[in-house]
C-alpha cells in the first residue's frame, strides 16, 4: 500500500506590479524564517536566454582594492550577477559587489564600485572560479546606497555596526560575522526546499516581510535561492533570535480536540490562515506605488532602480517585464 | 533456551538508552539487574548488540559475575559471546573486572580463557603489551605472574608444568608455542629468532628505536614514545603508525547502488544492477519476519538529497531501509512525501518538493498501523513543529501508538540537535543499512503486548545478534 503526499495545497494566484506573471506556492517555515515560494505564471519571453550564476560567474582578478574584474564564462547566455555578492578567500581582501551587473556572453567586465568587507586585511583575491555569499540583510540597504562611489573602505563602518549587533565586539570584517554564526546559518540552506518552476520566493522574519527576490529563470533561481535564504535572510532571522522575536504563524489549537478528522482539518485551516496572511501581504506590497528610476541599459535589458516607502532594490527588465528583482527593507526601523 | 520474559517498557528504556554511556543514563544499575533478574540468557546475548555502548556491556558482565539468575549460565557462553565482538571491545569490556579488582574464580578464569585463547591474542601482546599484563597479573596474582615469569626465563620441569597448570592449558591446540612466545615478549624476556608473529619482534625493536615501530597502531606508538621516546614529536609518531580510516562514515552496498542510481538521475534498475533484488534477500537473510503494520512516512523532499559528500546519501538509504522492511514486517504502508515517482513503483525517485510531514503522518494513521516511522533528515518546513504538535494532539486524543523519527545519517557523529520534530517523539538514528535491526526491533516492540512472549524475545535475539552482511 502506498500513496503520495505533500501535494500544493493551495492553487497559485496571480500578482500584480512588479510580482505580475508570478505565484506563490505553499509557504515554509523554518525557526523565525517564513519563505514563500514564488512560480512563474508563464515564462517571460526572452528570460530562458540567463544563465545560473554560480556555474559561470568567474571572478577573474581585483586590479585593485575595490575594482573587480568579472567574467561570464558561458559562450552563449546573458549572466546576471545578482547585488552584493560577496567573494571570501584566505589571506586576501575579500570584495562584494554594491548593484546588479550584466554581463554578456564570455564578457569580461570592470567593477570599480565593489568594496571590501574585511577591514585591514591585505592581499588580493586570486583568479578562480568561486562560490560566493550574498551580503546579509543588514549591511545590503547601505551596500546599494553607496553603488558607483569608489570608496572601497567605505562599508567598514556599517560592518562593524552590524557585527556588534550580533554581539562580535569590533572591527569592518564580515567574516567575523560569517565564522561563528555559520553552523546556524547552514541548515537554512536544506530547510527553504526549492521547488521545480519557482523562480523566486519571499522573506519574511518574525512575520513580518523582509525582502522579495527573483531570478530569470528556475536553474538561476535553484543557484541563488540557497545563497540568499542562508547570508541575506537568514542573517536577518538571527538577529530576530537574538532581540527575542516570536513567531506568527497561527498556532494549531488542540483545545477539545474530537477525532484525527478534526485534528487534520485544524492543521489544514492554521496553514491556510498563514497563507492567506502571506498573500495578501504580497498583494500589499505589489500595489506600491513603486519608484522606478533607470540606471543602466545593455541591449534589451534595463536595469531600474526600485523605491516605495521603506523599501529600495533593483530590478532587470526585458520588454517591461522584470527578469531579476531584489528588493528588500530592515527587519526593524532601528536596525 | 530462553526460558522467562521481559516487560516491553523496560526493555524500551533499555535499548533508548543504550546507545550513551551508562553514566548518563538514570536508574542504568537497576535497570540492569532488573533485566539480567527476568531473562539472564537474553540479556547476557544483548553483549553482542553492534549499537550498544562499551559502558552497558561492562555493566552485563558485572551482573553476570555477580547475580544469582546468571549463575547458571556458564563461562564458555560468555566466552563465545565475547568473541563475536571487535577484539578491542571485548578487551574492554574484561577490563572491568581489573578495573574493580573483581576477584574470584568465574572472573579469573574468564579472562584467562578469553585471551590466551584468543587466536590474536600475540598481536593483541605486541600492540597492548601494559593492559594486558594489567589483566593478566590481577587474574594471576602478582606471584603467581612472578613465577610464570621466572618459568619463561629459565626452562625446568617444575616450570613447564607450572606454565602448564596456570597459561598454557588455555592455549588453543597446537597453539602452545605462539602463546609462549606472547607471554615471553609481555615478561619483558627475550624472543627467539624467528617468532609466528612478527609484530612481537616490531614492538619489541620499537622499544630501542621507535622508527622500527613503524607499522605498529597510533595508540601503541604513543604508548611507547611516552616512556622510551620522550623527545618525538606526535607529528612523527603519526606518521610511523598505521594509517587509519578517520572518517567514521561507512555505507552498505546497497545503498552505493542506489546513490548511483540518484546521481545519475535513473528512477529504475538497469542491467548494471539487475541483481539488486538477490543482493537485497541475502542483506536480509537470518531476519525474522515481523508480523505487524508498520506505517512508514517517506521523506523525499528536496533536502532528502543533500550536498557536498553527503550528496545523495540520506534519500539512498531511506529508500534501501523502506526496501528491506518491506521484506521483513507483513504489511508495510508507505506515505511518500515529496519525490518524482512514488518509490514503490519506481526504484529510486529523485528527492523533490516541500516537506509537509505534519500532513503525512496524518495519512499513515488512518491505515491504523501498530507504530509508524517517519523517515527524514529532520528538515520539516511545511511548517517546522506541526508534526509534534499533530503528536501532542494524537497523545490528547488518547491515541497512545508509538511514533519515531528515523533519521538517515551520513555518520554516527552528525549533530540533529536542531533537526529534532520534538521532544515527544524519539529518534531513532540510522548510519548505515544495517541499521535496519534496530527499526525490526521497534517495530517487534510495538507489535508486542506489555511481556514479550517468549516467541518474541526470541525474534529480538535474533535481530540484535544477527550480522546482516552475509
Amino acid at each position: 500500500m502506498t500513496s503520495m503526499n505533500g501535494q500544493l495545497a493551495t492553487a497559485p494566484r496571480g500578482f500584480s506590479g512588479p510580482l505580475a506573471g508570478l505565484a506563490m506556492e505553499q509557504p515554509q517555515s523554518w525557526g523565525l524564517l517564513d519563505v514563500v515560494p514564488l512560480l512563474s505564471l508563464e515564462q517571460v519571453p526572452g528570460s530562458e536566454q540567463f544563465v545560473a550564476p554560480l556555474q559561470y560567474l568567474y571572478l577573474v582578478r581585483v586590479h585593485t582594492y575595490g575594482t573587480l574584474e568579472l567574467q561570464n564564462t558561458a559562450s552563449t547566455g546573458v549572466l546576471i550577477a545578482p547585488m552584493h555578492i560577496g567573494f571570501f578567500q584566505s589571506g586576501a581582501q575579500n570584495h562584494a559587489t554594491s548593484r546588479v551587473i550584466l554581463l554578456d556572453p564570455n564578457e569580461k567586465l570592470i567593477a570599480d564600485d565593489c568594496f571590501c568587507i574585511q577591514q585591514s586585511q591585505g592581499g588580493f583575491l586570486i583568479e578562480a572560479q568561486q562560490r560566493f555569499i550574498v551580503l546579509p540583510l543588514g549591511l545590503r540597504r547601505a551596500a546599494l546606497g553607496s553603488r558607483k562611489e569608489k570608496s572601497f573602505s567605505r562599508l567598514w563602518d556599517k560592518i562593524e555596526t552590524f557585527n556588534q549587533r550580533y554581539g562580535i565586539k569590533r572591527g569592518g570584517h564580515l567574516e567575523r560575522f560569517l565564522r561563528p554564526n555559520f553552523p546556524r546559518l547552514l541548515p537554512l540552506r536544506h530547510a527553504f526546499e526549492t521547488l521545480p518552476r519557482q523562480v523566486g520566493a519571499a522573506y519574511f522574519v518574525s512575520g513580518r516581510l523582509l525582502g522579495v527576490e527573483v531570478m530569470p529563470n528556475a536553474a538561476c533561481w535553484a543557484d541563488m535561492g540557497p545563497i540568499l535564504t542562508m547570508y541575506c535572510y537568514g542573517a536577518a532571522a538571527l538577529q530576530a533570535e537574538r532581540h527575542q522575536m516570536q513567531p506568527t504563524r497561527t498556532p494549531l489549537s488542540l483545545n477539545a480536540l474530537t477525532g484525527l478528522d478534526d485534528l487534520a482539518q485544524r492543521l489544514a485551516q492554521a496553514r491556510q490562515q498563514d497563507a492567506a496572511t502571506r498573500l495578501q501581504e504580497l498583494t500589499i506590497f505589489a500595489q506600491y506605488p513603486w519608484q522606478y528610476t533607470p540606471e543602466e541599459s545593455k541591449k534589451d535589458l534595463q536595469i531600474m532602480h526600485m523605491a516605495a516607502q521603506e523599501w529600495t532594490g533593483q530590478s532587470v527588465q526585458i520588454a517591461q517585464q522584470t527578469v531579476y528583482l531584489s528588493v528588500f527593507r530592515d527587519l526593524k526601523d532601528d536596525l | 533456551m530462553i526460558t522467562m520474559t521481559i516487560n516491553k517498557q523496560l526493555l524500551l528504556a533499555y535499548l533508548e538508552g543504550r546507545r550513551r554511556p551508562v553514566a548518563q543514563l538514570d536508574g542504568a544499575a537497576r535497570l540492569h539487574s532488573t533485566l539480567c533478574e527476568a531473562a539472564p540468557l537474553f540479556y547476557l546475548r544483548l553483549l553482542t548488540d553492534r549499537a550498544t555502548d562499551v559502558s552497558h556491556k561492562r555493566e552485563i558482565l558485572w551482573n553476570w559475575l555477580t547475580q544469582a539468575e546468571a549463575r547458571p549460565i556458564e563461562r564458555s557462553q560468555v566466552l563465545a559471546l565475547l568473541n563475536t565482538m571487535p577484539i578491542e571491545q571485548a578487551l574492554r569490556v574484561l577490563e572491568l573486572i581489573s578495573d574493580l579488582r573483581l576477584n574470584g574464580h568465574r572472573a579469573h578464569t574468564l579472562v584467562l580463557a578469553f585471551l590466551l585463547g584468543h587466536p590474536r591474542f600475540a598481536p593483541l601482546a605486541a600492540t597492548r603489551k601494559r593492559r594486558l599484563i594489567r589483566l593478566l597479573k590481577h587474574t594471576l596474582g602478582e606471584a603467581t605472574w612472578s613465577s610464570v615469569k621466572r618459568a619463561l626465563a629459565t626452562s625446568s620441569p617444575e616450570g613447564e608444568t607450572l606454565l602448564a597448570r596456570e597459561v598454557l592449558r588455555y592455549a588453543p591446540a597446537g597453539k602452545e608455542l605462539e602463546i609462549r612466545e606472547a607471554l615471553l615478549f609481555l615478561a619483558g624476556l627475550p624472543l627467539p629468532d624467528e617468532v609466528h608473529e612478527p609484530l612481537l619482534k616490531i614492538s619489541e625493536a620499537a622499544r630501542r628505536n621507535l622508527e622500527l615501530g613503524e607499522s605498529l597502531p597510533l595508540e601503541t606508538l604513543l604508548g611507547l614514545r611516552g616512556t622510551y621516546h620522550k623527545a618525538a614529536s606526535t607529528e612523527k609518531v603519526r606518521k610511523l603508525s598505521t594509517p587509519v580510516q578517520r572518517s567514521l562514515h561507512s555505507e552498505g552496498e546497497l545503498t552505493t547502488t542506489y546513490k548511483d542510481l540518484l546521481k545519475h538521475g535513473q528512477p529504475d534498475l538497469d542491467e548494471k544492477n539487475a541483481s539488486f533484488p538477490e543482493r537485497l534477500q541475502l542483506a536480509t537473510n537470518g531476519l525474522p519476519l515481523i508480523e505487524g503494520r508498520l506505517a512508514v512516512v517517506l521523506d523525499l523532499s528536496a533536502s532528502m538529497a543533500s550536498s557536498g559528500e553527503r550528496l545523495h546519501h540520506p534519500a539512498a538509504l531511506a529508500l534501501v531501509m523502506v526496501r528491506q522492511l518491506r521484506e521483513l514486517v507483513r504489511e508495510l504502508v508507505l506515505v511518500q512525501v515529496g519525490g518524482s515517482e512514488p518509490a514503490l513503483q519506481h526504484f529510486s525517485p529523485t528527492p523533490e518538493g516541500p516537506s509537509d510531514l505534519a500532513s503525512g503522518l496524518l495519512e499513515a494513521l488512518r491505515s491504523e498501523p501498530h507504530l509508524v516511522m517517519i523517515v527524514s533528515d529532520g528538515y520539516e518546513n511545511i511548517r517546522q513543529g506541526d508534526v509534534a504538535q499533530i503528536v501532542s494532539g494524537l497523545r490528547q486524543l488518547e491515541i497512545q501508538l508509538p511514533i519515531y523519527q528515523v533519521a538517515p545519517l551520513f555518520t554516527v557523529a552528525e549533530n540533529l540537535e536542531q533537526r529534532r520534530f520534538g521532544a515527544n517523539i524519539p529518534v531513532l538514528q540510522l548510519s548505515h543499512e544495517q541499521d535496519i535491526r534496530e527499526l525490526l526491533v521497534y517495530v517487534l516492540l510495538a507489535v508486542a503486548g506489555e511481556a514479550l512472549s517468549v516467541a518474541e524475545l526470541q525474534q529480538l535475539q535474533q535481530i540484535l545478534s544477527v550480522e546482516v552482511t552475509p
